[in-house]
């Protein structure tokens, strides 16, 4: 299997988790209205969206140029679970849920004006490598942030949400020098199981935790 | 006495009348009052009627068996009966009443923002409470003797609410018929101790006048904030969703700001169903009670009342 379609493999297998995910919490959200489920399904609607965008632009003929919104949207959305997390007050949480949905909705620009910017983008091997490896940022926060909940009070759901993030984090983290050196379809492989394993423990401890 | 005599057109202009008339009717009724919360109910009541006053409270202050001081509210009169009682007789009243006391000095007319917390202010705003003062009163009654009767020294605090800055000389009128209403009531013999019996009768007589009105409606449910869900307990998991359909409702609309009669409206449940509801959601620590300026209520008395 070459490197592109297991690349497409994760992106289903990501998606489907999330889509997992952003189901359950907005059904569960309906019922009790709590604003952090919001953030939640929020979340991976923007994982989602950014996921398939990623994916259509990789392999559909006509240049989309998604790559600004998939790492700038992945990097938001995570940045905004994280944001969510570290205060408790609904007021808190609702103001920032608004500003999740200003954001993103703006930042779906970046994907509608996408084949207008830069086209040389892609190929800027150390700007494209720093967008990439960003989103392994949020994830690094939102796994100490559970590491340090866990330490507080020990429960699986902690532990598995911790270890997923890590996981998720070190698959962004690692495929760094893909974009810098020659093309490495092993390290981009290697990324991508990371990616997968890192979402199928999120969706272990949505499950199970 | 009637409104007619010194109606509310002129007295701006002629507010030496208006004191004028005030105090012949207080020569005149005071005669056949037998105690002190007979006149605070009068003063009170006149406040609100001339002197557009829109709520007046009258605060005695009180010595517990400890031997300290606190402010027993002993008269309440507003014009707007819409003004919910727990509104009206909050903590950071007595609080400001009991200040008043320690310095022994009238508060002048200000804005209720820069009396009380912006949380309070703003609360009082939207019963129109713009503007507050107090006046501090006090006799220095007169030691036990043989032949004499015993009067009480009395300290009291009156709190005056206004929509709109009063006319300056509304104040003063409003000082100069109090502290004549105090020497009135020395002089004849009205500050004698309450019973409690007649505190009871008179001095909540606001409270007895709204008794209809279930002390849960007034009440304020806020969500408890679950500083664990997503960070410890997972947030989708069966346990994290209200089982109760009612309750699940009711824990829909809640949000910090509706009191439960508004959640009643809002539902179109009734009293009853809201109170099963907020049961569960209390037993279940989703929701806290608090009263309409935000202090705590312990939620199982309240709801046991109904």
């Amino acid at each position: 299997m070459s490197a592109n379609t297991f690349a497409t493999v994760r992106a289903i297998a990501v998606v489907v988790i999330s889509v997992f995910i952003m189901l359950r919490a907005f059904q569960v959200y309906a019922q009790t209205r709590s604003t952090r489920l919001l953030v939640l399904g929020l979340t991976m609607v923007m994982i989602v969206v950014t996921t398939i965008a990623d994916v259509t632009g990789n392999n559909i003929t006509f240049h989309l140029n998604a790559y600004w919104f998939n790492y700038v949207g992945q990097t938001v959305a995570f940045a905004f679970f994280f944001l969510s997390l570290i205060n408790s007050s609904e007021a808190y949480l609702r103001k920032l849920v608004r500003w999740q949905i200003a954001l993103s909705a703006l930042l779906f620009i970046l994907l509608i004006e996408g084949p207008a910017l830069p086209h040389a983008f892609p190929t800027l091997g150390l700007l494209r490598a720093i967008f990439s490896s960003g989103r392994a940022l949020p994830c690094f926060f939102i796994c100490l942030y559970y590491f340090a909940a866990f330490v507080k009070k020990e429960t699986r759901f902690s532990l598995l949400m911790g270890a997923g993030f890590v996981i998720i984090g070190l698959g962004y983290y690692m495929i760094f020098p893909r974009y810098i050196e020659p093309p490495s379809y092993a390290i981009q492989t290697a990324g991508d199981y990371l990616r997968i394993i890192g979402n199928a423990m999120l969706l272990v401890a949505m499950i199970w935790g | 006495m009637s409104r007619g005599g010194y109606g509310d057109s002129s007295y701006r202009g002629n507010a030496g009348k208006l004191r004028m008339a005030v105090t012949t009717e207080l020569l005149r009724v005071i005669r056949d009052m037998r105690h002190a919360d007979e006149l605070f109910q009068w003063l009170s009541d006149t406040l609100v009627q001339h002197f557009d006053t829109q709520v007046v409270q009258f605060w005695v202050a009180q010595v517990d068996h400890q031997g300290q001081y606190f402010m027993k509210l002993q008269v309440l009169s507003s014009q707007d009966n819409s003004i919910p009682y727990r509104v009206a007789l909050s903590k950071p009243f007595a609080d400001l009443a009991g200040e008043i006391r320690s310095w022994q000095t009238e508060l002048p007319l200000s804005l209720t923002g820069n009396v009380f917390s912006s949380f309070q202010a703003s609360l009082l705003q939207r019963y129109g409470l713009y503007y507050c003062s107090a006046e501090y009163l006090s006799s220095k009654g007169q030691p036990p003797s043989v032949g004499r009767t015993t009067f009480m020294p009395l300290e009291a605090v009156a709190l005056l609410f206004f929509n709109q800055s009063p006319h300056v000389e509304i104040p003063k009128s409003i000082n100069y018929v109090l502290k004549l209403a105090l020497q009135l009531a020395e002089s004849g013999g009205l500050l004698v101790p309450p019973t409690d019996a007649q505190s009871n009768e008179v001095g909540y007589k606001h409270q007895v006048a709204q008794k209809g009105v279930s002390p849960l409606a007034e009440v304020v449910p806020r969500r408890t904030e679950n500083t664990d869900l997503m960070t410890a307990n997972n947030p989708l998991a069966r346990h994290a969703i209200i089982a109760d359909k009612l309750a699940r409702r009711v824990y829909k609309e809640i949000d910090g700001r509706n009191t439960v009669q508004e959640l009643c409206d809002i539902t179109q449940l009734s009293m009853t169903e809201v109170r099963k509801a907020l049961r569960i959601l209390l037993n279940e620590h989703r929701i806290e009670l608090f009263d309409a300026i935000g202090q705590p209520e312990d939620g199982s008395s309240l709801l046991d009342d109904l």
